[in-house]
């Protein structure tokens, strides 16, 4: 029979391509790829779930403090520690981190419901903490559309803290204000892996609200300043005991259809003190 | 030329014909499919009582499409990260799961038994397979027995337990045992008093369903895995 490439490339081409659809898909975020650094325009917040049963948190509060290295105040960090592997206050014999409110905060925002994981702004999903630089990358250089003056103060009986905000829109805003509580430092059990490490140094870490669990209601008008006062009473009892001075307070802004549109952090700093905006 | 399209059709078959295998693993020993491995360790944790086989998966190629999965048969909640995020769950599916060619992935599995009260046997079903692969899929059976466990943190003073030795009694005056298999046929009835054990060498490896009814009236029924 006569040599017919047609009829051998006819059969050849097929099974070349099915052996191309059988090579292994490489997923985007397994690849080296170089990204250029950038310049914060704003302040981020990322909420990171998480647990001190959690075998593998510690690998994602490594990611944040990358990222905080990297980006500094620009990326402001809550771990709320909440669900399947939370340990929540008063209810183990080494210092419990999880506060009800938490619980709330991962039931509407962690679709995953696994832990570590994490939103960053209230936009975006919820994500595994390999995803939160790439996340935190493109939410930090959006130009805000509005500033926030924060300033904590403790009184001088160290039972209250005082917190004056003042918000600067660039824009017309309506949305919640957000007041939080945060404390670093906390020594108390962790599991990172197989092991149990009784002197985990916890950061960062969620401790309350101030305004309630999903903040006020504020309608702001652009150019237009618009101050706001809070107080809250210092946490001192048997099961949860706070260190003023490792005390922060959190702010932020949002909406449900735009997320967190700005956010700050102040250290709480003693009575008598001026303290310093954001 | 003829030669080259013959070349070129052979490497194609070849390139297809490219091995696809998942393989389970407890410890350093390969787990056959289908097979079940017994696990008796318990160990006091901040966390509570917990039972935590060294189980690990592998795949000879490279694979980001592995699914793996853990249903508890006997009810309890059990715990999975393989790698990423940690669940919990009666089941737990871990989809995506990133195997390298030849290198165990630690599943990361536990049961977390808190409270007090007796650590239960705990069933659990693995299944995993290579995304749309389904001739990797494999599975095996894990029964993990705390009763039997080589640490007892609680005072037992069950009526009835298995060790083994057998089926170990200790009753408050006379009594009647009965033994049933899952399918509800009874391979074992007889008459007891006081302390003793009952030899169960002849019955198969399994759960059985025992019930003990006392001459006061008692009747207390459960399940016992016998192997």
């Amino acid at each position: 029979m006569k040599f017919s490439p047609i009829r051998y490339l006819l059969f050849a081409l097929p099974i070349l391509g099915l052996t191309f659809t059988s090579c292994d898909e490489v997923s985007e975020s397994d690849r080296l790829i170089p990204v250029e650094s950038v310049t914060p325009a704003r302040a981020i917040l990322l909420e990171d779930f998480t647990g001190q049963t959690c075998r593998n948190c510690p690998d994602a509060h490594d990611v944040i403090h990358t990222l905080q290295e990297q980006y500094g105040e620009a990326v402001i960090a809550v771990s709320i520690h909440a669900g399947a592997f939370g340990v929540a206050v008063g209810s183990a014999d080494y210092v419990g981190l999880m506060q009800p409110e938490g619980n709330e905060y991962d039931a509407r925002y962690n679709s995953l419901q696994s832990w570590p994981a994490g939103v960053v702004n209230r936009t975006g999903g919820t994500l595994n903490h390999d995803g939160w630089a790439e996340a935190v990358r493109k939410a930090i250089t959006a130009e805000p559309t509005v500033a926030i003056d924060l300033e904590a103060t403790l009184s001088d009986d160290g039972k209250t803290i005082n917190i004056a905000t003042t918000l600067r829109p660039t824009a017309n805003i309506s949305g919640k204000l957000q007041l939080w509580i945060t404390e670093d430092g906390i020594v108390s059990m962790q599991r990172n892996g197989r092991n149990w490490i009784a002197d985990y140094v916890h950061n960062h870490v969620y401790r309350a609200a101030v305004n309630g669990t999903w903040g006020e209601d504020v309608k702001l008008t652009s150019g237009v300043h618009a101050d706001y006062n809070h107080s809250i009473a210092v946490r001192d009892s048997k099961d949860e005991k706070w260190d003023t001075a490792k005390l922060s307070v959190i702010a932020f802004v949002y909406n449900e259809s735009e997320g967190v549109l700005q956010a700050a952090r102040v250290s709480l700093l003693p009575a008598g003190n001026g303290g310093e905006g954001e | 030329m003829k030669k080259f399209y013959l070349l070129l059709a052979g490497l194609a078959v070849a390139g297809m014909s490219q091995a696809r295998e998942l393989t389970f693993w407890y410890g350093d020993q390969k787990i056959e499919p289908n097979s079940t491995i017994h696990f008796d360790e318990i160990s006091q944790t901040p966390a509570g009582t917990v039972m935590e086989p060294e189980l690990y998966i592998s795949s000879d190629i490279f694979t980001n499409k592995a699914t793996i999965s853990a249903t508890s048969t006997s009810g309890q909640s059990i715990q999975m990260c393989a790698g990423g995020n940690c669940e919990q769950g009666v089941s737990v599916t871990k989809k995506d799961v990133t195997l390298r060619a030849n290198q165990k992935l630690d599943l990361e599995f536990e049961y977390v038994h808190s409270g007090t009260g007796e650590v239960p046997t705990v069933i659990v079903t693995f299944e995993a397979q290579d995304g749309a692969y389904t001739s990797t899929n494999i599975s095996y059976t894990l029964v993990m027995n705390g009763e039997n466990s080589s640490l007892t943190l609680i005072e037992n003073k069950k009526a009835l337990r298995y060790t083994s030795a057998g089926l170990e009694y200790n009753l408050d005056g006379n009594g009647v045992i009965a033994l049933y298999d899952i399918t509800g046929r009874q391979v074992l009835n007889v008459a007891a008093e006081g302390q003793g054990t009952i030899n169960t060498h002849a019955l198969r490896t399994g759960l059985y369903i025992y019930s003990l009814r006392t001459d006061k009236g008692n009747k207390t029924t459960g399940k016992i895995y016998v192997k």
